[in-house]
């Protein structure tokens, strides 16, 4: 049975590094996990963990590895959306000398220092969530953002038919996710004609701030049908602007936090896109450990995003 | 023609509501230590400010060796060679002797500064000026005396040809006095125009040359300092004669009102007893720091006492704050009025009402029409000289501050007042004003204690006279025996300097 | 010029500034012109609006409250987490909310006042240790609230009215009031007031408090108009409290400013975002446009005054 195991890992041993050799993507399912008793110290580098997704992110990698790898030690730190806390939190990290760090960059270009500190200390790391600029990781597990932009537009557009005016909250302007959700704006709703955007602006992720934006949209475009939201923070606070002005919008944001998912079972939101934080975090506790024991991984393991509408919002309730 | 130093000719200056400055020409030469008097608000500060670039005229040019100057800032006319030594200095206390020296115009060796040649041609300096002190000396720990030395030594290094002193000597003992004018005798020398304004009119007559007086902002004569008497000087600076320098009214004593028994601060002073009476001017004298100013303090509650006992009324007291001296009916009139008298940037009207709002507002709002009254009523009885009660305090002149200072305490009607130097800094015409309302405020029945460093001042207006040297009282004088000429200056002086 | 008009410009300098955007903005934007969009102005300054409020006592103390922001945090989880475990006892929550954050006011108070710590550094570490309790007490989640009752205090003209009773009582109390005086006098010249028989220290900490009521206030209205209490929220705030302040003609060495000016210079920050937004600035040139507006604002502020030296 031993035998059989081993054999077995190498082979996907052989196959991951085949894998890596070609820089495809791999789906989680592909992952052949280490062994449930390895002993492995794990850093992890949370952006934050103050924004919603960001915190159910950290606290399933938490969980999950908790419930699976009873010999994995977790180091979590928050770098409370801080480039220069999450440098000098690296610094701690390997200072600990960790086997592995997960990176959750809090800014692409930025946190790519951590790559260079890790490198110097020979500790590999791996990305979740977000990625830096570079690409001398070991692995990269996430979604790609491109594809909850896409699923926005194409929402949108199905939902208002021929046409309409519609608006564009962003998130903190040159972030990975902002950059890459519109870029799947513009791949779908935005090169349409039939579909008008009158605004796009940022409310940097915040919920106030997105409130106070679409009120202001509301008074200026009587006939605007719909806001894109780049998160849910902020489609969360284009819903309070919309029903404290009693205007009936269709509105759409990404990350399926527990507030918007249940109104979008109310009905009150239009939709949401689940980045699947616990899909993303088991993921990348997977790959972290095989990586902490010497085994080989993917470069990349894309976690898909999905689409919480009416209908299957119940499934996402917790 | 001679050349002047400095020439103005017809400057005017007007402010919203005040016209300061109205046609002011006069002329120095070089070596000539010119005097400028006349009461507070008279316009003399307006003046040397626009002289020194501060202010611009609205009217009027200002000459300087011949040349028209027309200075934009105080850079400027310093760049001209006109200093000015302020009557608060400003100097940096954190940076050494040296370093304010050459503050500017460091001496360098390549890339840094030469600190060893800076402070070796420092300690010569200081030496000229007969000052012994180290060059790393932080300016902190100089005296007012010795910063404004520093000052004069900066101005001159600068090549000033025209130095502007404001109440040089105001803060200066005896002998730092005599120094200053030493200087000034050398600066003469060097054919340095000095423009001195001062209200010590024994000093002008003295060390000036010629003088010109002002009297609310207009230009009214100037005199050689040879051919003019003190009382003639102040005739012109008010516009009338003043019978008595000192209107002591003779009041009969009454019944105590205060009194402290042993008071002590630890290494301040110590087993202070006196006693003053309903009626009663009890003067203090003694040198600056031999702990008179301090004693008050500690009575009035700014500073801890270690023992002792206080007495109002006979009732003994405990002072532990500002808050329970005024609640039992002290009042100070501290001798920093820019410190502890005013609050500068609000209005005089709230000033004045500040330590009364608790006693004479009940409730928790201010009874606005109530306030104002109250205020004009001492406005009116101090003659403040002001647009309106809504100014802020500070763009009061000296005397008119002192003023506002002595109406906030009035309006408190106090049973003891306390004046630290009320009449220091500020005009004739003002100081007579203060005499005789402290006659009046005896009559009514206070008990008055005042701190003076002027001899004459404490021995013209006192019942009384308790000398302090080295935190304790050396000496007591009776009226009586000064007015016989049984004490003299002299005597109160070796009071004072008595060792302990 | 005439001594009249430079003594209007020396009152009313900063309030021509707001008076010449609503009327440019007037011309240019149709949509300003609605009842609708003044309202939102209104309803959008008005959580900013209590802070400056609070910020302009502590500036006039001569001091400075760095911590109104992360009491805005504060506020939102407290009131927020017993508003989601008891939706019907918001009274409670928010009671609770206004307690907590006047207790780190007077834990400010308590360090500038009586252990002359400087304002600055005391209530930067009230800033970091406030939103430190925001987030454990939290567990960095925010919290969602049902309560129908509790969501009004956010919605339509409510929060408005909040912020204009707090504006006329706290113009009351500096104006009007002996602690008014007092406020003033400390800022001027703490050791005048204090000779003056002026109990300077508790004048301090009744200040720091009240700036932590306020700033809880502030909380509530946000975290209702929001519909939750986030531990994330407020982040930043005390800045555009600062500016309105000094906008408005708050003195940062103390003793000078009105509440009313403060209301100028909300409304100048509030009209400048909301105007920007109308005209669809992008986000990049908005901060831009901001910083000149609020800079030109002030330096137009200072030489109306000068005109009159």
């Amino acid at each position: 049975m031993k035998k059989l195991l081993a054999m077995l890992m190498t082979g996907t041993m052989a196959l991951s590094m085949g894998a890596a050799a070609f820089g495809e993507e791999a789906a989680p399912e592909d992952l052949v996990k280490a062994a449930a008793d390895s002993e492995v110290t794990i850093g992890v580098l949370m952006k934050t963990m103050s924004d919603t997704y960001s915190n159910k992110l950290g606290e399933a990698i938490q969980s999950y590895a908790a419930e699976n790898y009873a010999n994995a030690e977790i180091l979590l730190m928050d770098g409370q959306a801080d480039i220069a806390k999450q440098i000098s939190q690296a610094e701690d990290l390997i200072a600990k000398q960790v086997d592995v760090i997960i990176l959750n960059p809090q800014d692409a270009d930025g946190s790519a220092q951590v790559l260079d500190l890790a490198a110097e200390a020979g500790i590999p790391v791996v990305e979740v969530n977000t990625e830096t600029t570079r690409t001398d990781y070991v692995s990269y597990v996430g979604s790609n953002d491109a594809e909850a932009g896409e699923m926005m537009g194409n929402f949108v557009m199905e939902q208002l038919g021929e046409g309409g005016q519609y608006g564009i909250l962003e998130g903190e302007m040159g972030q990975s996710a902002q950059l890459l959700r519109y870029e799947g704006l513009e791949n779908t709703i935005l090169a349409n004609d039939a579909y008008e955007c009158v605004a796009t602006l940022s409310a940097s992720w915040q919920r106030d701030q997105a409130m106070s934006t679409t009120e202001d949209w509301l008074s200026k475009y009587p006939d605007l049908k719909a806001v894109i939201c780049e998160n849910d923070d902020m489609s969360m606070g284009a819903l309070q602007a919309a029903e404290a002005n009693e205007r009936e919008l269709v509105i759409i944001g990404v990350d399926g936090i527990s507030d918007a998912v249940s109104a979008v079972s109310e009905g009150r939101l239009s939709a949401s896109v689940l980045q699947d934080a616990n899909g993303q975090a088991s993921t990348v506790v997977d790959v972290a450990v095989k990586v902490g024991v010497g085994e080989e991984v993917a470069p990349r393991y894309k976690v898909p995003f999905q689409l919480i509408t009416a209908e299957n919002a119940a499934d996402f309730m917790e | 023609m001679e050349q002047y130093r400095l020439e103005v000719k017809n400057l005017h200056k007007r402010f919203p509501g005040v016209y300061a400055v109205k046609g002011v020409s006069f002329s120095i030469a070089p070596g000539e230590v010119h005097a400028l008097v006349g009461e507070n608000g008279a316009g003399k500060s307006t003046l040397m400010k626009m002289i020194t670039g501060e202010y611009i005229p609205d009217e009027g040019e200002v000459y300087h060796n011949g040349a028209l100057v027309k200075a934009k800032s105080v850079a400027d006319s310093q760049k001209n060679g006109i200093a000015m030594i302020h009557q608060e200095l400003a100097p940096l206390p954190d940076m050494t002797i040296s370093e304010n020296i050459f503050l500017g115009q460091e001496i360098m060796k390549g890339k840094f500064l030469n600190h060893r040649e800076m402070d070796r041609r420092t300690a010569e300096i200081l030496k000229e000026y007969g000052m012994e002190f180290d060059p790393r000396t932080k300016v902190r720990k100089l005296s007012v005396a010795q910063i404004q030395m520093l000052e004069i030594i900066k101005a001159v290094r600068r090549n000033a040809d025209v130095i502007i002193m404001d109440e040089p000597t105001s803060s200066l003992a005896d002998e730092e006095t005599k120094k200053l004018f030493e200087i000034i005798a050398d600066l003469k020398a060097k054919q340095v125009a000095i423009i001195y304004i001062s209200h010590r009119l024994e000093e002008i007559l003295k060390i000036t040359d010629r003088i010109t007086v002002l009297r609310d902002g207009e230009y009214i004569k100037t005199v050689p300092a040879s051919g003019v008497t003190q009382g003639e000087l102040i005739e012109m600076m008010v516009g009338r004669t003043l019978d008595n320098r000192y209107p002591k009214e003779e009041v009969p004593v009454g019944r105590p009102v205060f009194e402290v028994r042993n008071l002590c601060r630890k290494g301040v002073f110590e087993d202070i007893s006196f006693t003053v009476k309903a009626g009663e001017i009890l003067g203090f004298c003694g040198l600056v720091g031999a702990g008179r100013s301090e004693i008050m303090n500690a009575i009035f509650g700014l500073d801890k006492l270690d023992s002792g006992q206080i007495f109002v009324d006979g009732r003994e007291i405990k002072v532990k704050g500002p808050q329970d001296a005024i609640a039992n009916k002290i009042a100070m009139v501290s001798e920093d009025r820019k410190i502890y008298g005013l609050v500068l940037n609000r209005s005089i009207k709230e000033n004045i009402s500040l330590p009364n709002l608790a006693e004479h507002h009940k409730s928790l709002f201010i009874n606005k029409a109530k306030e104002v009254r109250e205020v004009k009523e001492y406005e009116a009885a101090l003659n403040i000289k002001c647009a309106n009660i809504d100014v802020a305090a500070g763009t009061l002149s000296g005397g008119n501050q002192q003023k506002v200072v002595l109406a906030k305490w009035l309006l408190s009607q106090p049973k003891v007042l306390i004046l630290d130097e009320p009449t220091r800094g500020i005009d004739v015409g003002a100081k007579f004003e203060i005499y005789k309302m402290m006659g009046e405020l005896a009559k009514k029945g206070m008990a008055i204690i005042m701190i003076s460093s002027e001899l004459p001042e404490v021995m013209g207006m006192s019942d009384r006279i308790l000398c302090v040297s080295g935190g304790k009282i050396t000496g007591e004088y009776n009226r009586g025996d000064i007015l016989s000429g049984k004490v003299t200056q002299e005597s109160l002086l070796h009071s004072a300097l008595q060792e302990v | 010029m005439k001594q009249s008009k430079v003594e209007f410009f020396r009152k009313y300098g900063i309030l021509l500034v707001l008076v010449a955007m609503w009327v440019i903005l007037l011309c240019v934007s149709p949509t300003f012109r609605t009842v609708n969009n003044a309202v939102n102005i209104l309803r959008q300054v008005s959580v900013n609006g209590i802070l400056a409020i609070a910020m302009t006592f502590v500036i006039m103390t001569g001091g400075i409250d760095l911590t109104v922001g992360s009491l805005v945090a504060v506020a939102g989880v407290i009131g927020g987490s017993i508003i989601v475990a008891n939706p019907g006892n918001w009274i409670l929550g928010i009671a609770a909310a206004l307690i907590v954050c006047a207790l780190f006011g007077a834990m400010n108070g308590f360090f500038v006042a009586f252990l002359d710590v400087p304002a600055f550094v005391a209530t930067l570490a009230g800033q970091t240790i406030a939103r430190g309790f925001a987030y454990v007490y939290s567990d960095g989640k925010p919290y969602t609230m049902a309560s129908k009752t509790f969501s009004a205090i956010g919605k339509g003209m409510t929060p408005i009215i909040i912020f204009l009773i707090i504006f006329v009582l706290c113009h009351i109390l500096l104006s009007m009031t002996k602690f008014g005086r007092y406020i003033y006098a400390t800022g001027g010249n703490s050791k005048a007031a204090a000779a003056s028989g002026i109990r300077v220290r508790q004048v301090l900490m009744k200040v720091y408090v009240m700036a932590g009521l306020l700033s809880g206030i502030a909380g509530i209205v946000l975290a209702a108009r929001t519909n939750s209490g986030q531990p994330a929220v407020g982040t930043g705030f005390e800045t555009d409290a600062i500016a309105a302040a000094v906008i408005g003609g708050t003195s940062m060495t103390g003793g000078i400013g009105t509440i009313p000016g403060t209301l100028v210079g909300i409304l100048i920050i509030g009209t400048l975002n909301n105007g920007l937004n109308l005209l669809n600035v992008s986000s990049y040139w908005q901060q831009i446009i901001k910083g000149i507006i609020i800079l030109g604002a002030v330096c137009f502020d200072i030489s109306s005054k000068k005109l009159s030296k």
